[in-house]
Formats: structure tokens, C-alpha cells, sequence
């Protein structure tokens, strides 16, 4: 954990972020820090997280059920294609008749 | 940037301030780099707009522009990381429960039911009950865990958000981004539902003295001139405690050592820990180390630079 933000840091980086607004989003369950014997700590992906968050709460006025319901569909996208992402990987380690073989069930010619 | 931020929103100097906020929230809408992954373009087209947005939605701002007070540049901003930027990776701790109940690349599964269930997302188990129940929500929690801790697995509690425990038992040799699954310990169900799981994430925080590379343990071992010379019995560090290593007589900095079996718990068995020498010379060169180098030299002169270009 190289990049560990603390509470007071994440407020200072995230200009429309205040504490009562990190700790909505905590509530919400949108975001979740890292539990450390130091306290919370948040990393560059949460404070990019939280950007976003603040974003479609301000820019867009996004209630908070759509604003949960937003970043549970944004999470399944990324989960999804970091998957997919995976699968291929394993798939282009196969020799390349296996390749082959998939290219053509996918084209629907099986 | 563009030049001309009422360009950057489609409008003209005669817009209203209503017609600046539509219009850069109809862009932003349509084109967030967050809410279009995909497509490289949607950021160019989001920043001009946010852009010319941040310039023209200060009244005081919009009326200095106008007058050629400050150029559209004015508001130029530093590259901001958007989230999808990291938002890819597996170890992305938001990602963990929301595709598939836990991470289908996990050993132990059935070829075919794997790859008949990975398209919906599901994996085995999932069963219907009566209306009415309702099976409780997984809950993500993250935990930092120190590099000793996680080498070697302890047992340690999370504090939840309404103020109750949960035990979490760190597994040895666990990784960084690994994700524990607790069963039940989600929210509960409603009738006769199961209650969902608690998945952890565990963010392993780092050692100044310990690194790791899979299941083995990297570690700097600083000796002295004399025991690279004669070789000996050096205590170094380990995750389990401090033991001896015998350095080679003649040793060199970068050389490395390795203590089988004393890296990480994986799943071929443990790691081996890694030593890499780093001769430090004595802080202060006194006479006699100075006249018998130079004794030395005079007759015993070597060149370890052999086939490399010096200048």
C-alpha cells in the first residue's frame, strides 16, 4: 500500500468533498477505505472514486439511490471486462488450433 | 484547449446562464469518461466542456472573459486520473462481489460448469426459495494487513460502521489484493433467505525490510569487507526470526543467497528467502585498512571490469 490517504488528505485532494459527505458515501456503501491500525486509509483509486462520486452528485444532481444504483452497475462493468480481460489472456496463451476453434464457434459456424 | 469555450458547449456568447448549465450537462451526460469506459474520445470532448464550464459558470468569470480580461486558458488544470483509469484492474476491491460470487479463476471448480455459468454471473449454489425470501446482500470490507502479519497469517477483527466486530483470519502467505470470503456475515436474509457474505480485501501494507516476489521473500543483506573476504556466519532477518547465513568466502554485492523454505506459504509449498550482498565499507577508513590495501594493490591487482567499456 504505497498510496494511503487519510481522511484529512482525501477532504484537502477532492475539492467538493467535506467529511460529512465522505462519510455519507461510507454509509451508502459506495465507498470503503482500508482498515489499518492507523485508522482509514484511502488509496488513489478511492480518491479518483470519490472525484466521480462528488461529480455526479454536484454536476449531475444524482440522488443517492440512482448515485448507488450508478456505481453498482459501473463496478459489475469493470469487474466484467477485467474478467473478460483475464479470459482472453488464458486464451491467447492456447495453442492456436484451440484459438482457432473459438474464433469459429464465436463466428457461429460450428 | 479549445479557444472559444462557448464552442466547447455549442452555444454562442448570447447564452443564458441556464443555457450554459443544460448544455454542459447534457455533454457531461453523454460523454464522462466514467460513464463510457470505452471510448477514448468521450474524454477530450468531457474536458473541453468541463473546461469551458468551470469558466463560464462564475458570473463574474464569464463577464472577464467576455471582456478579454483572461484567456479560455485561465482555467487550464492539471491531467486528473479518472477512475476507469484504475478501475480495470482484478485487484480493484469494488469489483470483487458485484460480477460473480467470488472469483471464478479460483482452483477447484468444474470446467463445465464454469463456463456454462460464467456468462450470467453465477456461481453454483444459487437456488430459489419462496417468495419471500430474501437472500441477504454481500457486504465489501477492506483491510490493511502488515506484511509480517500476512506472511505468516494471524487472526485480527474489523470494526464495522454500526460499531460490532468481525473476525477475520488472515490466512498465511495471503497476498496483496487477495480477497477472503466470509460466509453469513454479509447483511442478513428475510425469511427463510441465507444472509450474504462478507468479502475482504486485504491491502498488504509494506516492510522496509522484507519484499516479496511470489512466494519468496527478497532481502538486502549489508556485510563488512572482511566477512565478503573470508566468508562466515552473518545473522540476517526473516519472517519467522533471525538466523545465520553463511556468506561464501570472496562474496561481491549483488550476489545472491538463498535459504530455501524460509519465503511465504504458497501453493506449491513454501518460498525461499532471497539475499542479495551489499558489501558496506567500515564508516571510517583508518591506517592500517589504508596502508594494507596499499601493500595489496601494488602486488595483487585484479580487474573485475573485464569485457565491460570503461571509461
Amino acid at each position: 500500500m504505497t498510496d494511503a490517504y487519510a481522511p484529512d488528505q482525501v477532504i484537502a485532494r477532492v475539492t467538493s468533498l467535506t467529511a460529512e459527505r465522505l462519510s455519507h458515501f461510507e454509509r451508502l456503501r459506495i465507498v470503503t477505505p482500508v482498515t489499518t491500525p492507523d485508522g482509514p486509509r484511502y488509496r488513489t483509486l478511492d480518491i479518483r472514486r470519490i472525484t466521480l462520486l462528488c461529480e455526479l452528485t454536484d454536476d449531475f444532481e444524482v440522488n443517492e439511490d440512482a448515485l448507488v444504483i450508478i456505481m453498482s452497475l459501473l463496478d459489475q462493468l469493470h469487474g466484467a471486462h477485467s474478467k473478460l480481460e483475464q479470459v482472453m489472456q488464458a486464451i491467447g496463451a492456447e495453442p492456436s488450433e484451440t484459438k482457432l476453434r473459438l474464433l469459429r464457434r464465436l463466428a457461429g459456424d460450428d | 484547449m479549445t479557444k472559444d469555450p462557448y464552442a466547447a458547449l455549442g452555444l454562442t456568447k448570447e447564452a443564458s446562464a441556464d443555457d450554459i448549465k443544460k448544455a454542459y450537462r447534457k455533454i457531461a451526460r453523454t460523454d464522462h469518461p466514467d460513464l463510457n469506459p470505452d471510448d477514448p474520445r468521450a474524454e477530450a470532448r468531457f474536458k473541453a466542456a468541463g473546461q469551458a464550464y468551470d469558466l463560464l459558470k462564475d458570473p463574474e468569470q464569464r463577464r472577464r472573459f467576455d471582456a478579454g480580461e483572461i484567456d479560455a486558458s485561465g482555467t487550464e488544470q492539471a491531467p486528473r486520473g479518472y477512475y476507469r483509469d484504475t478501475a480495470r484492474g482484478p485487484e480493484n476491491p469494488y469489483t470483487q462481489s458485484r460480477t460473480s460470487q467470488g472469483n471464478p479463476f479460483q482452483g477447484g471448480f468444474d470446467a463445465d460448469d464454469f463456463f456454462a455459468n460464467f456468462a450470467r454471473g453465477q456461481g453454483a449454489g444459487f437456488s430459489r426459495g419462496a417468495p419471500g425470501d430474501v437472500p441477504g446482500q454481500d457486504v465489501q470490507y477492506r483491510l490493511g494487513v502488515p506484511f509480517l502479519d500476512a506472511a505468516l497469517g494471524t487472526r485480527t477483527r474489523i470494526t464495522l460502521p454500526d460499531g460490532g466486530t468481525l473476525e477475520v483470519k488472515i490466512p498465511e502467505g495471503a497476498r496483496d489484493g487477495q480477497t477472503l470470503r466470509l460466509r453469513g456475515k454479509g447483511t442478513p436474509g428475510h425469511g427463510a433467505g441465507q444472509p450474504g457474505d462478507a468479502f475482504i480485501t486485504l491491502d498488504v501494507i509494506p516492510n522496509p525490510d522484507f519484499e516479496r516476489d511470489g512466494d519468496d521473500i527478497l532481502v538486502t543483506l549489508p556485510i563488512t569487507i572482511d566477512e565478503a573476504i573470508l566468508g562466515g556466519k552473518v545473522p540476517v532477518r526473516t519472517v519467522s526470526g533471525t538466523v545465520k547465513v553463511s556468506v561464501p568466502a570472496g562474496a561481491s554485492s549483488g550476489q545472491v543467497l538463498r535459504l530455501k523454505g524460509r519465503g511465504v506459504k504458497g501453493r506449491n509449498g513454501k518460498g525461499d528467502q532471497r539475499i542479495t550482498l551489499r558489501i558496506v565499507s567500515p564508516s571510517r577508513i583508518d591506517n592500517a585498512l589504508k596502508t594494507f590495501m596499499e601493500g595489496w594493490r601494488a602486488e595483487h591487482a585484479y580487474d573485475p571490469r573485464t569485457g565491460k567499456e570503461t571509461k
